[in-house]
């Protein structure tokens, strides 16, 4: 019954020990996230700087020649 | 709309092929035969149930669903924690002795066996990181930190996942039977509040359309007509449970004393894009249910879980273990095949065909 409790006692230590991991982990891809939206944020921003800039007509398509922008 | 069924995953292995194991170990080639007889055989019998999904019956799973990926591993030993089981016995864990952590197989291995020997959907199981992170030992293995084995833990599961997905599997069933084990040895709940946080890290990976197919199992163990944990209320585990951003729960409810409690819990937490699969045969409970009480338990499920977020399963695999042969071949055929006749019986009365 001892050796079970000690065992027991173990197994806590260990998983909470992860946890700790697991968070960091976890901020880690929270963090990547954020920069991942900045990114595409940036990118968006200057793509409607470069669209709203240019005087010529313009107009984008799908591969299947589809109309996709303006919509 | 049919209420969909769907097996857990494991069946008793063929007493021939647990005996052959004891004797010259999982891996002998000259095991080959018996592996694929004990497959085949699976597969023939599941499909005469008429369970519309099936699965390989984990025949090839060694030693059990919790370490067939890791073991056989170089770097691990074979003294990780033991799980104590109500019957008496413990079932003991594989340990991390070095890094790097890598899997030595992936279930999709086992998957494209089944699927290459039924026109019928194949679902498979593969065991959750939160599990396998136990495996990491107390004390820090130098050169390799407890962050760069989550890390790798995570690749792992993400790589098993996706290759089952992109073979065509019906469903992948991540085996989360720690669940109610992580409060029984925590009760203030941070060490499953950790679990859900480490296989959520891992579902974040995976598309919404990825997720619909990716579902949890929840039981309180089973080996040896056993559990590990039921004594632990329902009540404690599934508030947590439904924050899995998976598609699918596989809850086991067969078994419990009180199945209407857990089904108004079940209600009460459960989210709008997640299907409940019901337990509704005990593969710990010796008796064949008949098709008529398993009818009876999904009338019953269906009062507190709405038709179209309704399955039904099985409450565990019938042999997690591989040498576990407490439950027979027969017996474990017999109440799928009740599980498969008591939901049809159960959609004509609900309405569900």
């Amino acid at each position: 019954m001892q050796g079970q409790d000690d065992e027991e006692e173990l197994l806590r230590s260990v998983a909470l020990q992860n946890a700790k991991s697991i968070l960091a982990a976890r901020q880690r891809a929270e963090q990547e996230l954020v920069a991942a939206k900045e990114a595409l944020r940036e990118w968006s921003e200057k793509l409607t700087n470069i669209l709203e800039s240019i005087t010529d007509g313009f107009i984008a398509t799908d591969k299947e020649w589809r109309l996709t922008s303006p919509t | 709309m049919p209420i969909p069924t769907e097996p857990i995953g494991s069946i008793p292995r063929p007493l021939r092929l647990i005996e052959a194991v004891a004797k010259v170990g999982s891996e002998a080639p000259s095991l080959e035969p018996l592996y694929e007889e004990a497959i085949r055989d699976t597969i023939v019998r599941f499909e005469a149930t008429g369970s519309p999904v099936i699965s390989d019956g984990e025949q090839r799973k060694y030693h059990n669903f919790w370490t067939y990926c890791v073991h056989g591993l170089p770097n691990t030993t074979a003294e990780g924690f033991a799980i104590p089981f109500s019957a008496g016995h413990t079932r003991r864990m594989l340990r991390l002795a070095s890094g790097p952590f890598r899997y030595r197989r992936y279930a999709d291995s086992y998957l494209e066996v089944a699927m290459r020997q039924t026109q019928l959907p194949v679902k498979q199981a593969v065991i959750s990181p939160s599990a396998l992170s136990l495996m990491y030992p107390p004390t820090r293995i130098p050169g390799y930190s407890r962050e760069e084995f989550i890390d790798d833990l995570l690749g792992e599961h993400e790589t098993e996942i996706r290759r089952c997905l992109q073979k065509g599997a019906h469903k992948v069933q991540v085996d989360f039977t720690e669940g109610r084990l992580a409060i029984k040895i925590d009760p203030s709940g941070d060490l499953l509040n950790s679990f859900i946080a480490l296989n959520n890290l891992a579902l974040a990976r995976f598309s919404a359309a990825e997720r619909a197919r990716i579902g949890v199992h929840t039981c309180p163990g089973g080996d040896l007509d056993s559990t590990h944990s039921a004594d632990i209320d329902y009540a404690e585990l599934l508030p947590s449970l439904f924050e899995l951003h998976a598609g699918n729960f596989y809850i086991a409810l067969a078994g419990e004393r009180d199945p209407v409690r857990v089904l108004k819990i079940i209600r009460q937490y459960m989210k709008p894009n997640q299907r409940i699969f019901a337990g509704v045969t005990g593969p710990i409970d010796p008796r064949v249910e008949t098709p008529e009480e398993v009818r009876d338990r999904v009338v019953q499920a269906a009062k507190y879980i709405p038709v179209e977020q309704l399955g039904t399963t099985d409450d565990c695999g019938f042999s997690p273990f591989s040498d576990d042969t407490s439950t027979s071949r027969d017996t474990a055929f017999a109440k799928i095949r009740s599980r498969v006749l008591g939901t049809a019986l159960a959609a004509r009365i609900i309405g569900a065909e």
